[in-house]
């Protein structure tokens, strides 16, 4: 990269070549108003907010697609373009519902701080106003046409970052509409509700149902924290108001996800209707009945001292969720392995790293020329996944195999489909390096490939290494997914990925978490088990027929780390408390120990 | 090839085929088999003579006999006298505007003699469907000369000494450009022909498709050979099918005949052209909303830089030039740089084609020579304003030009003086009104043509024209407040400056100009509640002068509104003014001048 410089506002600044005029703005920081850019995206220059004066141009142009060149001298402010500008989103707030005071984003609103800064303080046009729909079809996100000032960010974001290609325009002029699919109820189009489209809307046209009208930035909390769904373990914001968590969003400093999440980690995680466990429930006379903290973790040891007392400490046994963090599983192993030396302490969902490769980042995944995506998992399950692979085939030109059935849209983009069962994936695997085939000879000339595998695939074969001939140093990577938010993290532990309850076991405690997939777990077994202790965030099953159960908070009330799938430690942050009556995993069984 | 003893060149262009010339054709055809004088006379359907309005149009060579208005009922008796008896039949010839004269040859019509043919030099005169009949004028040989001879450095050279600029509007000089995609890096190139010709009113890219399309294929295949690019692609709009089907059919004979595809004249360069048919909006006329749609996105344009010369179709360096620049290329090369540079003035060289339209005696395509003054266009060759009305206004350009006023009938027609009074030579639209144009109505008409037609894309286009447009229709209206024109022109300059295309910089230009010329006009529609005009519906009343009225009952008849009423015992009629819409039709009926428009 050669430096350049150039004059911004009578004052000498360096850039890069290759940089626009905004980007040398934005590295020196000078301010310049924008409106339709996003960073990430390519540039349109379709709000004309940024119109900057080049000396010797033959107009004002827009700072965002203008390439800055060495020697240019910038303006970036005169009366001219304030004005311009101004009248830009004078036009904008007379062509449609602009009424500030009745929208969601009143506050956190791009156009409306724009407009203080630029001092509008009036709209000398009449109001055009037409008639437009609002879709609230879709049970997450909802668009309202009225606000939407057609910047193209959200339809950019869909296509180039997400690849899903869901959103665009339809109609021309002032009739130009956003549509989904050419105009499609959000809920009936190819939406795949990640989310990106309304992060990234600077007005209120696209808006999170659940948080919409509960609170403005100001208002609310923002917290770093890591969403636990999968083992991708993608950053996020959680924003909350009044001790309740309204969205989730994706970090858009994160070079990972950068601000991309999945429907599952934006949405569904905080939109189930389950039932929380409020307080300790023991089980009195058959009936499980309210109890205090005392009384539950006494009535708790007592349950499995005395299991261990008759038949040993192999009749005791642990089961955590490997969506536990570190902290809540190593208390686990503190009372159960460590003071009770019980053989029978596992996380379900542990899962180690396959040896031999380097771990790939989603940063890899984007930058890759080849990508493998074999697994099941790899597609339906880490949506975000979806999205990196999409973004390096459809914006890098990279080449994609799929093995498998999974994936069913990145199989449109790939170059090479190997249809097989899920039984059958690993062995499909291992025929990708069959001499003369068009597999082998992409795997032979990648510089960058990344094999992205999900279960049932354990391992990668080495024969596809060593396919790889011209694979710059470090390279080929891996990403193999995990089925749990912290699998590496209890595989780390030395706890056992295929957990069960083992025969004669006469007291069992089973850490669910917030874990729903672990809730009828364990019911075929139940009459063996003696004496069953739930610590679980929901009502279910399980904790209906537990003798003891501790109330545990859900992720976005709880501290701690996890390992994500590249073996990155990543850290839980509570947004808010947890409701009064719920305590922390690790601090209960910490208890338990002393 | 049979010799002829006569040759009858039917026009065929999309006027004279609605004016129905191809059952004169049929007539024709019949007629001289009927006489047996087929073995004599020949018929060859042309493109577009020019004169649309006299349609449908013959010309009997080798006189070069100008009959007009032909209809098959006319032919027994032409074929009679012309080529039986040899005699002019003189019920089919022009009359002169000046002396009633009759005018009995294309070469003493004033609308032709004074036109310089480059452009159009082949329109009307060869059959477009027959390939031969292109070569025998010559056509291909520039092509093969310049592969075989010369070098792209060559033509480009030749092109710089033409002076030719570009034709599609913005006048940018075409040597220039074709060396910038020469030299611009990338392996792979494109030549595109911008055939989306879309200013109303403007026909002249349509008619050399139409009437010589061989012209656009070998000009893209020297351009090819001069920026090392192998495929062309001619963007046309599809309200034009019959250019599209004459042009596919001239792709294919071309391609038969070897010059399309590969290994041109024996020799390592290969190009070959392909048609991409436009779906109607006027904005894919621009350079990089046309090149989105041929690679099958929505159109719309997007910022330059990157220049199409740069990055253009697919990313690749693209020539892009309209129909009518690529159509000076075979003379320039054939003829020489210099040549073409001795015609017209000092920064406007070679010819350009106007499409003559509105309140003018002669409408249709004429082809002058830059710095040719309107009123020579307007007077010599169009014949001058019909019905004893006066000249008022030239609006030149379409929706993004400007209107030129009586006070510069002198200018000459050229980018520079067209600039320096406020308008554009663009694509060559020349509208002429009379006194019975209401400017404030000429440039609500623009602009409502612009508001239609902006792609939606940024806001001072999507919002900006049709906020103009909302205040010249209050204008209209008699509802504005001198405010509102101060807020016209703002809202005009600021639209100009930061729209991202062509057509919303050039949006207000119509606007603009009727206000510099005539500002006075729109005062009197603000302030007095008044169009001199006579045509905003809303300014205006009916009443019928009771005096000259004979009671005929004709208004009363058509009026759709029922408004005209029988005045009690009296052979009289009164309009109600409370009801009527004032559609005119009372005032277009009434034979007697009763209806009176105040």
């Amino acid at each position: 990269m050669s430096e350049i410089s150039l004059t911004i506002n009578g004052k000498q600044v360096k850039g890069e070549r290759g940089d626009t005029i905004l980007k040398v703005c934005e590295r020196s920081d000078i301010y310049v108003p924008t409106l339709c850019h996003y960073g990430g995206v390519h540039e349109v220059g379709t709000c004309r907010m940024c119109v900057v004066e080049v000396q010797g141009g033959r107009a004002l142009t827009t700072a965002c697609t203008t390439p800055a060149e060495d020697g240019m001298i910038v303006k970036t402010e005169s009366d001219a373009i304030q004005s311009l500008r101004r009248a830009t989103l004078e036009l904008l707030f007379s062509e449609r519902n602009h009424y500030c005071m009745f929208c969601e984003a009143s506050g956190d609103c791009e156009l409306q701080a724009l407009a203080y800064r630029h001092g509008m303080d009036s709209v000398r046009y009449p109001n055009l106003y037409p008639k437009m729909e609002l879709d609230t079809s879709h049970p997450y996100l909802a668009l309202d046409q009225n606000r939407c000032v057609l910047c193209r960010r959200c339809v950019r974001v869909c296509a180039e970052l997400v690849g899903a290609h869901s959103l665009g325009m339809r109609e021309r002029g002032i009739e130009t509409l956003l549509a989904a699919d050419g105009g499609e109820p959000l809920s009936a189009s190819s939406c795949v509700s990640c989310g990106a489209c309304v992060q990234v809307c600077p007005t209120g046209a696209l808006f999170d149902r659940r948080s919409a009208y509960r609170g403005r930035e100001k208002d609310c909390t923002t917290v770093k924290s890591s969403c636990p769904e999968c083992a991708l373990g993608c950053a996020v914001e959680l924003v909350a108001r009044s001790g309740q968590v309204l969205r989730v969003e994706g970090d858009v400093e994160s070079p990972e996800n950068g601000g991309l999440l999945c429907r599952r980690g934006r949405y569904e995680s905080l939109n189930g209707h389950r039932e929380r466990v409020l307080q300790p429930l023991v089980r009195k006379g058959g009936e499980l009945a309210s109890a205090s903290w005392d009384e539950a973790l006494a009535a708790l040891r007592a349950g499995i001292e005395a299991a261990a007392a008759a038949g040993g400490a192999g009749a005791v046994a642990a089961v955590a969720s490997a969506r536990a963090s570190n902290e809540a599983l190593a208390a686990l192993r503190g009372y159960f392995q460590q003071k009770l030396d019980s053989p029978n302490v596992g996380a379900i969902g542990a899962a180690a790293s396959p040896d031999g490769y380097p771990a790939a980042t989603l940063q890899d995944i984007r930058q890759a020329d080849l990508i493998i995506l074999a697994g099941e998992d790899a597609g339906a399950n880490h949506q975000v996944v979806e999205f990196a692979v999409s973004q390096a085939v459809e914006q890098h030109g990279a080449a994609l195999i799929v093995v498998g059935s999974a994936a069913r849209r990145l199989q449109k983009q790939a170059c090479v489909v190997v249809p097989a069962g899920s039984d059958e994936v690993a062995r499909a695997l291992a025929t990708l390096t069959a001499a003369g085939s068009e597999s082998l000879k992409r795997i032979a000339c990648a510089e960058r490939a990344v094999f992205v595998v999900g279960a049932p695939v354990t391992a990668v074969p080495q024969a596809l290494a060593a396919a790889a001939q011209s694979a710059r140093d470090g390279w080929p990577r891996v990403l193999a997914l995990a089925p749990k938010g912290n699998s590496r993290g209890a595989a780390q532990a030395g706890l056992n990925g295929g957990a069960s309850v083992a025969k004669g076991v006469k007291a069992a405690f089973i850490m669910a978490g917030d874990d729903t997939e672990m809730l009828d777990r364990f019911l075929p077994q139940r009459d063996e088990i003696g004496f069953l202790a739930v610590q679980a965030s929901y009502r279910s099953p399980l904790v209906e027929m537990a003798d003891v159960v501790l109330p545990a908070p859900v992720w976005t009330e709880k501290a701690g780390t996890m390992v994500n799938a590249q073996g990155r430690e990543v850290s839980l942050r509570p947004a808010v408390a947890p409701p009064a009556g719920v305590r922390d995993e690790a601090d209960v069984l910490a208890a338990l120990s002393q | 090839m049979p010799a002829y003893r006569s040759t009858v060149l039917l026009c065929a262009g999309g006027g004279c085929i609605s004016c129905g010339c191809l059952p004169v054709r049929e007539a024709m055809e019949a007629e001289l088999k009927r006489r047996n004088l087929a073995d004599e006379v020949r018929v060859v359907q042309t493109g577009c003579v020019g004169s649309c309005d006299l349609g449908p149009v013959l010309i009997v060579y080798p006189d070069e006999v100008f009959y007009q208005k032909v209809s098959p009922g006319d032919v027994p008796k032409l074929v009679d006298e012309h080529f039986l008896k040899g005699r002019v039949f003189e019920r089919l010839l022009v009359k002169s505007a000046e002396t009633d004269n009759l005018i009995a040859t294309q070469r003493e019509f004033a609308f032709f003699n004074k036109q310089v043919k480059i452009v159009l030099e082949n329109c009307g005169v060869i059959d477009p469907e027959n390939i031969e009949e292109y070569v025998a004028r010559g056509g291909y040989l520039a092509l093969g000369q310049v592969i075989s001879e010369r070098t792209p450095e060559w033509v480009i050279e030749e092109l710089k000494k033409s002076g030719l600029r570009g034709r599609g509007g913005a006048g940018f000089p075409a040597g220039t450009k074709w060396d910038f995609v020469r030299k611009a890096p990338g392996e792979r190139k494109y030549v595109v022909c911008n055939a989306d010709e879309g200013d109303p009113g403007a026909f002249m890219d349509r008619s050399v498709l139409e009437g010589d399309p061989h012209r656009v294929l070998e000009a893209m295949a020297i351009a090819g050979f001069a920026a090392s690019a192998d495929q062309g692609y001619i963007y046309v709009r599809a309200e034009y099918p019959l250019a599209i089907r004459r042009t596919r059919r001239a792709i294919q004979q071309a391609r038969e005949a070897g010059f399309l595809g590969r290994n041109l004249f024996e020799s390592s360069f290969s190009f070959d052209i392909d048609i991409r048919v436009g779906a109607g909006a006027f904005v894919c006329g621009e350079e990089t909303a046309l090149l989105a749609s041929i690679e099958g996105k929505r159109g719309i344009p997007r910022p330059r830089p990157p220049f199409p010369a740069v990055s253009g179709l697919w990313g690749k360096p693209t020539l892009i030039n309209n129909v009518e620049t690529y159509a000076c290329i075979v003379p320039i090369i054939t003829r020489g740089g210099d040549w073409y540079a001795s015609i017209g003035t000092e920064k406007s060289k070679g010819t350009k084609v106007f499409a003559l339209a509105g309140k003018i005696r002669n409408t249709g395509l004429v082809e002058v020579p830059m710095g040719t003054t309107l009123r020579e266009i307007v007077y010599d060759i169009g014949g001058g304003v019909p019905n004893g009305r006066k000249f008022k206004a030239a609006q030149t350009g379409g929706p993004s030009g400007g209107c030129i006023p009586a006070e510069h009938l002198d200018i000459p027609m050229d980018y520079e003086s067209l600039a320096k009074v406020g308008s554009i030579v663009g694509s060559g639209g020349l509208i002429i009104m009379d006194e019975d144009s209401c400017m404030v109505d000429v440039a609500k008409f623009f602009m409502e043509f612009c508001t239609d037609e902006s792609c939606g894309k940024c806001p001072p286009c999507r919002v900006g024209t049709r906020q103009i447009y909302g205040l010249l229709d209050k204008i209209t209206k008699g509802e504005a407040r001198i405010e509102d024109l101060h807020l016209l022109e703002e809202l005009c300059g600021m639209v100009k400056e930061s729209s991202l295309c062509g057509l919303g910089q050039t949006a207000p230009n119509p606007v603009l100009s009727t206000l510099r010329y005539f500002r006075d006009e729109y005062l009197e529609h603000i302030v007095d509640r008044r169009c001199p005009a006579k045509v905003c519906p809303s300014l205006i009343r009916y009443s019928i002068d009771e005096a000259a009225c004979t009671g005929c009952s004709l208004c009363a008849r058509n009026c759709p509104e029922n408004t005209i009423f029988k005045v009690e015992d009296q052979k009289k009629y009164r309009i109600d003014p409370a009801r009527c819409v004032k559609c005119g039709v009372c005032f277009d009926v009434c034979r007697f001048g009763a209806v009176v428009k105040s």
